[in-house]
């Protein structure tokens, strides 16, 4: 029953210029100043040659434990006995954690930053539905609450999934952006936009005004990006990790740089669970919010 | 009520009663709706007649009474009964992003029409309001004339029994609104009935079978043009509908 009003609401969706220019413009460009200006400050280290590693040691014997030989050489105080040896090994193939550059961090980070902003891609739509009061003729049809929301998140979510992978190939081809493991970083991805949807359409439910609803959502999703990584690098940021575990963009971002630098993350995990975990409750906080307003008949 | 009734009513409000933050808008309101009839619905600003539409179309909940539609409890039935129901808002319900065809699709798909049978109602809808050349067009590229059309297209692509017009002829030329008022008629002669809402009288008088006249909230006077004349002056030719409807509601305005 909803299948064609998904269809014509993601028609709707696809024909706002404000979405070429939020998805595709927007994040290429941020992304490409973001890279410059952190080029130097994020060089990779990455040492390939041989190289030794001297270091080192003080021992603490009890003087009863040490030999004669031991004992001229080393300082005795109290029984006890320090010695100081300097030992020095070749590390051979050296590995190191590999370091991300600036141009897979904010290539990465910044594709996926503008994908939080999802609910500008159905402002035109929902600003059409309540000018319009298509929503009336949406309840004469006796459709629920619940098809209403899916017919406008499913789409909506598309679309911004699709704005991004442009954004996203374009960063691949013309700067070299490498996003590593591309399945778990499409799914970690996919389902932090649907998250975003969810929360932005719960905003919109609650508020009832688009401009409210930009604003707060805006608000939540720069701090969100500020403790997460989305400005200043997490690796670097003194926030602390308290901050960050709660705040649902470190989850992805973290996730997404290490696919991108390690091929694997422990964050993917805690990354797709909190995006299933936001896009059920705000889901039903939205359905809530609706279901109410429709039963007052606002 | 004997069978016979209850087959010739499509449609009955009971003691339908709206109010807005205590003031009520909509006064224990019965009125009954004939099958086949145009019916219509008269009243200055603020009388309530919107908000009764808003009812009869379960857009909006009444704080008390029922509306019966083909004999049933029509919230009880909403399943069932929405599809006989076609409503034709004030606004154009319309998007202008979409082009004409779309908008028809979009608003004939909720009723549950798919597949060719879909395209069919399309080409119908749109032939019947005079937009088939016109179907690939934007609706925002539109006049307001096209637009009104577009929105009674978007209406009927499910054949309803019953059709609902509110003020459907506001702010276009008088072609378009000859156009629109001969499809009303056309409909009815179908065997649609229809309800019809509209500040213009000459519409109303022109083509509605039966008209109430509703203020604040209650049907103040009922009955066909004449019968409704007849209640000011004897002589039924020297009196316009307008008239009539300034002396039962008076000439003080209505500032809602």
């Amino acid at each position: 029953m909803i299948r064609y009003l998904i269809k014509n609401n993601f028609k709707i969706m696809m024909r706002s210029g404000v979405n070429i220019l939020l998805y595709i413009v927007c994040p290429v460009l941020v992304s490409a100043v973001l890279i410059s200006a952190f080029s130097s400050l994020m060089e990779n280290y990455k040492p390939d040659e041989d190289f030794m590693a001297e270091f080192g040691a003080i021992e603490t014997n009890f003087a009863d434990s040490i030999n004669e030989d031991q004992a001229k050489d080393n300082d005795q105080t109290n029984g006890m006995t320090n010695s100081f040896n300097i030992a020095a090994i070749n590390i051979e193939h050296p590995y190191f954690v590999p370091a991300i550059d600036s141009t897979d961090y904010y290539g990465i980070i910044e594709v996926v930053y503008f994908g939080w902003c999802a609910i500008v891609c159905i402002s035109g739509l929902l600003s059409s539905e309540k000018k319009n009061r298509i929503n009336d003729k949406l309840y004469v049809s006796n459709l629920s609450v619940t098809q209403i929301y899916l017919a406008r998140l499913i789409p909506l979510s598309i679309t911004c999934a699709l704005g991004v992978s442009i954004a996203a190939v374009i960063g691949m081809v013309f700067m070299g952006v490498h996003w590593g493991n591309l399945l778990l970083s499409a799914i970690v991805v996919i389902l932090m936009i649907f998250a975003a949807s969810a929360f932005e359409m719960m905003l919109y439910e609650i508020t009832n005004s688009m401009l409210v609803t930009i604003i707060v959502s805006f608000a939540i999703v720069w701090i969100w990006g500020f403790f997460g990584g989305s400005f200043e690098t997490y690796m670097f940021s003194p926030h602390s990790m308290t901050l960050k575990n709660i705040d649902p963009v470190y989850h992805g971002n973290r996730a997404l740089v290490e696919l991108s630098c390690m091929g694997h993350s422990d964050y993917v995990l805690s990354s797709v669970i909190y995006s299933v975990i936001m896009i059920v409750v705000c889901s039903l906080i939205a359905i809530f919010a609706g279901n109410v307003r429709r039963r007052k008949g606002a | 009520m004997n069978g016979e009734d209850v087959m010739d009513t499509i449609l009955k409000t009971i003691d339908l009663t709206k109010k807005y933050d205590g003031r009520t808008v909509v006064d224990n309101l019965n009125i009954e709706i004939k099958k086949g009839e145009i019916f219509g619905l008269l009243g200055p600003n603020g009388a309530g007649k919107s908000t009764t539409m808003n009812m009869i179309c379960n857009i909006v909940k009444p704080d008390y009474g029922t509306v019966e539609f083909m004999g049933k409890d029509f919230r009880k039935n909403k399943k069932e009964l929405s599809k006989r129901l076609g409503y034709i808002p004030q606004n154009l319900a319309i998007h202008g992003s979409l082009k004409a065809w779309e908008n028809v699709e979009l608003f004939t798909s909720l009723y549950g029409i798919k597949g060719e049978e879909l395209k069919d109602r399309i080409d119908e809808s749109l032939e019947y309001v005079g937009l088939s050349e016109r179907r690939n067009d934007y609706a925002k590229n539109f006049s307001g004339g096209m637009k009104r059309r577009l929105n009674i297209a978007c209406a009927i692509g499910h054949h309803p029994d019953l059709l609902i017009f509110d003020e459907p002829t506001v702010g276009i030329d008088p072609q378009s609104r000859n156009f629109i008022l001969d499809k009303i008629k056309e409909s009815n002669k179908n065997g649609t009935t229809v309800i019809y809402t509209s500040h213009y009288m000459e519409e109303v008088e022109a083509i509605c079978s039966r008209i109430a006249i509703m203020d604040n909230g209650r049907v103040i006077a009922s009955g066909t043009s004449e019968e409704l004349k007849k209640l000011v002056v004897d002589d039924v030719e020297s009196i316009t509908l307008e008239e009539v409807f300034l002396t039962i509601t008076g000439k003080k305005l209505r500032d809602y």
